[in-house]
């Protein structure tokens, strides 16, 4: 289900493949799932340990991108306002941990580094709360109508291999609404539009956060879907959710149909075993052409044969004064490069959304 | 476990008669045929486990080929003669309240001493040992949210 999960998630290679990229979201996904996780814990087994880890995990989360703020403070506070409903004896160590979370939070508010950027460029519509909350609700619902029947369908599977191994819901949890869940994972899922739309206005959503909120919405599914029916079997001794080996093997049919069907498992594959060792044989020799060039010239060197899109998502650009181009030469010590031909495929990419690759720093 | 040492002993059995060449009774007895319903069974059992490994070796296997982006040049020029504490403060006074990735920013797997050396595949090995990483731990997460949500079934259910 984990690597699943993961792998149906992920659309831009910089969300795994660029250490920068993958460094501010991949952690805030580990992290959001790891304080969910921690919650629980807490709920069932309030103590200091457990405490420190979601308190932990909850302000690095918040720490590592706006989207994690955002999510672990909904979590926490949903959570703890349905325990306070509940009169229930974690209330307390809740609110705590809320209060904890808060301060992490207006750490990551409040950092100059915040006034720097926004003084940078000015969008249309940007801090607008109502224009913000409107573009959250209708990105997530234009998004999740691509996202809903593979995540249905992992979510099936996923479901009768639970049920295989004779897996049911922890008793705390049995007793959690699943419509409450429901809600919370979609104000979770719609929420997580929010800092982009409020900080950038009409500017598209960049294509990272889109993966993050994929991963969210991916495994928010499927944890609300075996709640429901977990539920269930835990409640009513697991007599009514039965798969017969008919149905099992309809659903893997199709399991598999959708993989070959989908091109991203084929690109995968030619990726590795075609493109991706004529890309890195072209670097390398980049490399080589950077460091033998003098200090004083500009460096123009040649497009890629071959773009492995698995891994490749950005490029040196044909015009000097372009500043992504000014990182490259800073790093090697010298004066410029640029390419010789614009590389289409990057082109294409961003083209669609060009204020996205301008302003996405 | 027992499914598995079931289905090692199946594959072993199978492998054992093909080698010794007893084809044509390989498909006759029924301890062959045992033996078979235990590798399908595993198969079945595990069947999205298999997939998902089968769909997810591509991805880990291709890191091998991966190359520093703008951003992480950008972060090296940045983190390049500057200690810890320098680069974070900079980091929160200029770039924003991302606390915890400057923090991680701090692991960028990339030579910083490039004067005149060119990046080697031996420079960027940990580079590319990053999304190995990256995966596993969201794999390890996800395993953990699942310990925290489901049980086996207990003894009074049954």
């Amino acid at each position: 289900m984990a690597v699943l999960t993961a792998y149906l998630s992920f659309n831009h290679p910089e969300t795994i493949y660029g250490f920068i990229g993958a460094g501010a979201y991949t952690p805030s996904m580990m992290l959001l799932v790891l304080l969910a996780s921690n919650l629980i814990r807490l709920v069932k087994r309030p103590g200091k340990q457990i405490f420190l880890f979601a308190a932990l995990t909850g302000g690095m989360a918040i720490g590592a991108n706006e989207t994690g703020l955002v999510v672990a403070n909904v979590l926490v506070f949903s959570v703890m306002t349905y325990m306070f409903l509940k009169s229930h004896p974690a209330r307390m160590t809740l609110l705590s941990l809320f209060l904890v979370l808060t301060v992490f939070s207006l750490a990551a508010f409040l950092a100059p580094g915040n006034g720097f950027r926004d003084a940078t460029k000015e969008f249309q519509h940007e801090k607008e709360f109502f224009f913000a909350l409107g573009k959250s609700i209708s990105r997530f619902s234009l998004n999740s109508v691509y996202w809903v029947p593979i995540t249905a369908l992992t979510s099936l599977l996923t479901l009768e291999y639970a049920r295989r191994r004779e897996l049911v819901l922890k008793p705390v949890l049995a007793s959690i609404s699943p419509f409450l869940m429901v809600v919370v994972f979609l104000g979770c899922c719609v929420l997580s539009y929010f800092p982009n739309a409020w900080a950038r206005g009409v500017v598209n959503t960049a294509f990272r956060t889109v993966d993050v909120v994929q991963f969210i919405f991916t495994t928010g599914f499927i944890c609300c879907f075996l709640h429901y029916f977990l539920g269930r079997a835990s409640k009513e001794r697991q007599d009514d959710i039965v798969f017969g080996d008919t149905f099992r093997y309809v659903l893997i049919g199709v399991f598999l149909c959708t993989l070959y069907a989908s091109t991203k498992a084929k690109t995968h594959v030619t990726d590795l075993v075609r493109k991706a060792p004529a890309y890195d044989k072209d670097m390398m020799a980049r490399y080589q052409q950077v460091a033998a060039a003098s200090k004083t010239d500009t460096i123009v060197v040649l497009a890629l044969r071959q773009i492995p899109v698995t891994i490749h998502f950005d490029d040196i650009y044909p015009d000097v004064g372009n500043w992504r181009n000014i990182n490259v030469p800073t790093y090697f010590h010298k004066k410029a490069v640029r390419l010789k031909e614009p590389n289409r495929y990057i082109e294409a990419l961003y083209g669609m959304e060009p204020l996205e690759k301008q302003d996405d720093k | 476990m027992v499914h598995m040492q079931g289905a090692a002993s199946g594959c072993i059995l199978l492998f054992r008669r093909l080698l010794l060449g007893q084809i044509r009774t390989l498909m006759s007895t029924s301890q062959t045929k045992g033996a078979f319903r235990k590798v399908l069974d595993f198969a079945g059992d595990h069947f999205i486990v298999l997939v998902a490994i089968a769909v997810i070796a591509p991805l880990i296997a291709i890191s091998a080929y991966i190359h520093p982006v703008s951003d992480d040049y950008a972060f090296a020029n940045y983190f390049r003669g500057l200690n810890f504490k320098d680069f974070f403060i900079k980091m929160y006074t200029e770039l924003g309240g991302r606390f915890f990735t400057f923090l991680f920013v701090t692991l960028l797997p990339m030579p910083l001493d490039t004067n005149m050396m060119p990046l080697t595949a031996d420079d960027l090995l940990m580079y590319r040992i990053a999304p190995i990483l990256f995966l596993a731990g969201l794999a390890l997460s996800l395993h953990h949210l699942a310990g925290s949500l489901f049980q086996k079934v207990s003894q009074e259910q049954r």
